[in-house]
C-alpha cells in the first residue's frame, strides 16, 4: 500500500478568509438551530462498527459529537436523516452563502491547491489502471461542482454523473444539465468512484462504501479524501479543533476506523492510504496557543524557530499516517 | 510466481547443483538443459548466465516452446539476431524478456504520467544504476567475459537502457565512456553513456560496479515539471525504499526559486512487478495474445545500444568479436 508526502503550501486563509468563514459559522448555527431541532434527529451509534460503547462526547453549535471507545470514530448523534439532509443543504442559508459568496471569492486557489492536484492524482491511477478510452465516472454525494468542472477538462471524454448531491442545482446557475445527474446505477458499472469527503458528510458511510463496491466494474478504482480523528490535529486540539462543523463534518473516522469500514465492505485492495495534509503553521499555532497542555507541540512549531524541523515534523506525520486529511484508492477486485 | 499463478504449474527445474535446492520439491530436477528442450513443458523460463542463452532459446522456440528470457538476451548483438529469427520461423509461439523493471511501482506511475502528457514532453533523462560490488564480485560469472559478453552496462545497466527506450523510445545518436580501472576486469566496471534521438531527447547513463551501496536513481525533466524515481523494492530492500518524487514548474524568476519547492513524495510498499511479469507472458500464451511489451523488438533495442555504446567506447575487449 503506497503512501505520499506533499510539500505544498497552501494556507487556510486563503480558502477560508476569517471574515467570510465568521460569517458562515454564524449562519450555519442559525441553520442549525432552525432546521435541525431535536425532534429531527435519530441518535446512532458508531457508523462503522455499531458499537454503543463511546469514550467521551462533547458539542459543538449545538450538535452532539461521541467518541466511539475502540476505533476512536467521532460521529455525530444524534444526526439527521438522509432526507433531513438534503432539505437542510437545499435550504440553508450558510450553503447559500457558501456557494455564492465564498466559493466565487475562493475558487481559483481552490481549483488550482486542492480540485486539481486532487483530479490529477486519480489520474495518476486511472492512466495506470484503467485502459477504457471512454469512462464512466461518478462522484457520490458532492456539495458543490468544483470537481464536476475540473473532471471535465480532465477527461473530456468521460461521463461524469453526480450521485445524490447534497447542493441546491438551481444556485450553480445551470452549470450542471439535469442529465449529470444520477440517484442510482446498476451494478458493475463505474470505473471510477470519487468520494470527496463523501464519507464524511454521509449519515450512512458503510450504506455508502457498499453502494461504490456494487456499482463499480471489477478493477474499478474509488478515490476517498477524508478527515480522520486519528491525525494530528484532533489528536493535539481536540474538540478545540475548528474542523467540528457540524452538520457536514458527520463521520471523522480514525485511521484504523477507515481500514475497518474498508474490510466490512469487502471486495477492496487498497491501492493507496495517505494522509497528505500540511499544516498551516500560522493558524496551528494560533489554535495551540488555545490549547492546555500542547507546550511540546509549540515548542516544536513556534519557539525552536527551525524551519528544518517544522518541514521533518510535517514529513513525520504524513510519512506515518498521522495527518488529518485521509485520502486512499481502492480497487475493486 | 510460476506456482503463484493459477493456470501455470512448474514441473521441471534444470539445477547443475541440485543441492542448492532445500527440500522436497514438488517437481522434477534434472542437470542437463537438454532434459528441458526434450520435456513436454509448454514453456520455458531461461535463467542461465548469458552464453547459455541464445542457443537454448533458440531451440525451446523451435521445439515450439514458448519462452520467458532473462536479460540480457545473450552475449552479442548477433545473439538477439538469432533468437529474433528463431521467433518469427515459430509464428505463434510467445517470446517474452525479464525487463521487469518496467512493472516496478514507481516506474508504472511515472510512465502514466509521461503518457497523460499533462507535464509536457520528455526533454531528458539521467539514470544511475549501481552495485556495491560484494565480496565474491570479483570472481563472478558476470565479469569473465566469455560468458557475460559485458560487464555492468550489460549485465545491470541494460534495465536502465530498458527504461529509456520505453521513456523516449530510442535513439539515434550514443557516445560512451567505459573504464574498469578500479576491479581491473576484461569487462567494464563503469560506464557512462550520452544518448540523443531524433527529438533532441538527451538521456545520460551511469551503469557501475563501484558505488559501494546498491543505488537506482531515474530523472525525467519534463517541459512542465520533473520526475525523480529512487531506490527499489526488493525482496532484500538494498536498494532502499522505492520513491517517485512530482514536482512541478513552479516559478519563472530564478530570483523565486526555493530549495524545497512544493512537490509530491509517494513511498510505495509493494513490488508486483515479477508478478505483471509472469501475468502477461501466462495471458499472452493461454489467450493467444501478441507480447507487446518486454518482447523481442524491446530486447534487441536494448541490445542494440548496448552494443552501439561499447563500439563508441572504444574499450578494448569490445573491438572483437565474442567467440
Amino acid at each position: 500500500m503506497e503512501r505520499a508526502v506533499i510539500h505544498s503550501d497552501l494556507k487556510k486563509q486563503e480558502i477560508q478568509p476569517q471574515p467570510m468563514l465568521d460569517q458562515y459559522i454564524a449562519l450555519l448555527n442559525e441553520d442549525i438551530k432552525k432546521m435541525l431541532p431535536a425532534g429531527s434527529l435519530q441518535n446512532v451509534f458508531c457508523p462503522v462498527t455499531g458499537e454503543q460503547a463511546v469514550r467521551e462526547s462533547f458539542r459543538k453549535m449545538d450538535m452532539q459529537y461521541k467518541i466511539s471507545r475502540t476505533l476512536g470514530n467521532i460521529y455525530l448523534s444524534p444526526r439527521p436523516a438522509m432526507n433531513v439532509l438534503n432539505t437542510f443543504y437545499r435550504n440553508s442559508r450558510a450553503r447559500k452563502f457558501w456557494l455564492n459568496e465564498l466559493w466565487s471569492q475562493t475558487q481559483d486557489v481552490r481549483q488550482d491547491k486542492i480540485i486539481l492536484p486532487q483530479l490529477e492524482w486519480s489520474h495518476g491511477f486511472i492512466s495506470q489502471y484503467l485502459s477504457e478510452s471512454k469512462l464512466l465516472m461518478a462522484e457520490f454525494l458532492p456539495n458543490h461542482w468544483g470537481y464536476y468542472q475540473g473532471a471535465r477538462n480532465l477527461w473530456p471524454e468521460a461521463a461524469y454523473k453526480l450521485v445524490e448531491p447534497l447542493f441546491d442545482l438551481d444556485i450553480s446557475d445551470s452549470k450542471i444539465s439535469a442529465s449529470n445527474i444520477i440517484d442510482d446505477s446498476s451494478s458493475s458499472t463505474l470505473d471510477a468512484a470519487f468520494l470527496f469527503e463523501a464519507l464524511d458528510r454521509s449519515p450512512e458511510p458503510l450504506l455508502i462504501l457498499r453502494k461504490v463496491a456494487s456499482v463499480l466494474k471489477p478493477g474499478g478504482l474509488c478515490f476517498i479524501t477524508c478527515l480522520l480523528s486519528s491525525g494530528f490535529e484532533v489528536q493535539v486540539l481536540g474538540q478545540e479543533s475548528e474542523i467540528f462543523v457540524p452538520p457536514e463534518r458527520m463521520n471523522l473516522l480514525s485511521y484504523e476506523g477507515m481500514n475497518t469500514l474498508i474490510e466490512k465492505v469487502s471486495g477492496f485492495d487498497v491501492l493507496e492510504f495517505s494522509t497528505p495534509g500540511v499544516l498551516d503553521i500560522p493558524n496551528v499555532i494560533k489554535q495551540l496557543d488555545q490549547t492546555k497542555n500542547t507546550t511540546f507541540f509549540r515548542y516544536i512549531l513556534k519557539q525552536r524557530q527551525d524551519a528544518e524541523l517544522v518541514g521533518s515534523f510535517q514529513d513525520f506525520l504524513q510519512m506515518n499516517r498521522l495527518g488529518t486529511f485521509g485520502r486512499l484508492v481502492l480497487r475493486k477486485r | 510466481m510460476i506456482e503463484q499463478h493459477p493456470d501455470l504449474e512448474l514441473t521441471l527445474v534444470c539445477e547443475r547443483d541440485p543441492e542448492k535446492l532445500d527440500g522436497e520439491q514438488s517437481f522434477q530436477i534434472v542437470r542437463e538443459p537438454q532434459a528441458v528442450i526434450d520435456s513436454e513443458a509448454d514453456a520455458v523460463f531461461i535463467c542461465t548466465p548469458n552464453h547459455l542463452i541464445p542457443e537454448l532459446t533458440v531451440q525451446c522456440l523451435t521445439r515450439g516452446k514458448h519462452v520467458f528470457c532473462e536479460k540480457p538476451p545473450g552475449r552479442t548483438l548477433n545473439d538477439i539476431k538469432r533468437i529474433c529469427d528463431a521467433e518469427s520461423e515459430n509464428h505463434g509461439i510467445k517470446l517474452m524478456f525479464g525487463f521487469n523493471h518496467r512493472y516496478h511501482p514507481g516506474v508504472l506511475r511515472a510512465k502514466s504520467i509521461v503518457d497523460s502528457g499533462r507535464m509536457g514532453k520528455v526533454l531528458a533523462l539521467r539514470g544511475l544504476y549501481g552495485k556495491s560490488g560484494g565480496k565474491n564480485f570479483e570472481h563472478s560469472w558476470r565479469n569473465d567475459f566469455a560468458v557475460s559478453g559485458g560487464g555492468i552496462l550489460l549485465d545491470q545497466g541494460i534495465h536502465m537502457i530498458d527504461l529509456f527506450n520505453l521513456f523516449l523510445g530510442g535513439f539515434t545518436s550514443a557516445k560512451a565512456f567505459m573504464s574498469n580501472s578500479h576491479w581491473g576486469f576484461e569487462v567494464e566496471d563503469n560506464a557512462v553513456a550520452i544518448l540523443q534521438n531524433d527529438d533532441n531527447q538527451l538521456a545520460i547513463l551511469h551503469s557501475s560496479a563501484t558505488l559501494w551501496k546498491h543505488m537506482f536513481q531515474l530523472n525525467i525533466i519534463l517541459e512542465q515539471g520533473y520526475l525523480k524515481l529512487e531506490g527499489l523494492l526488493s525482496k532484500t530492500g538494498s536498494y532502499g525504499r522505492e520513491t517517485l518524487v512530482i514536482g512541478r514548474r513552479q516559478f519563472e524568476d530564478e530570483a523565486e526559486a526555493v530549495g524545497n519547492p512544493s512537490e509530491e513524495t509517494i513511498y510505495f510498499d509493494r513490488d508486483l512487478s515479477w508478478e505483471i511479469e509472469v501475468n502477461h507472458f501466462a495471458d499472452c500464451i493461454i489467450n493467444d495474445k501478441p507480447v507487446l511489451e518486454s518482447n523481442s523488438t524491446d530486447a534487441y533495442k536494448a541490445m542494440d545500444l548496448v552494443h552501439r555504446c561499447y563500439r563508441d567506447s572504444g574499450f578494448p575487449i569490445y573491438q572483437k568479436e565474442v567467440k
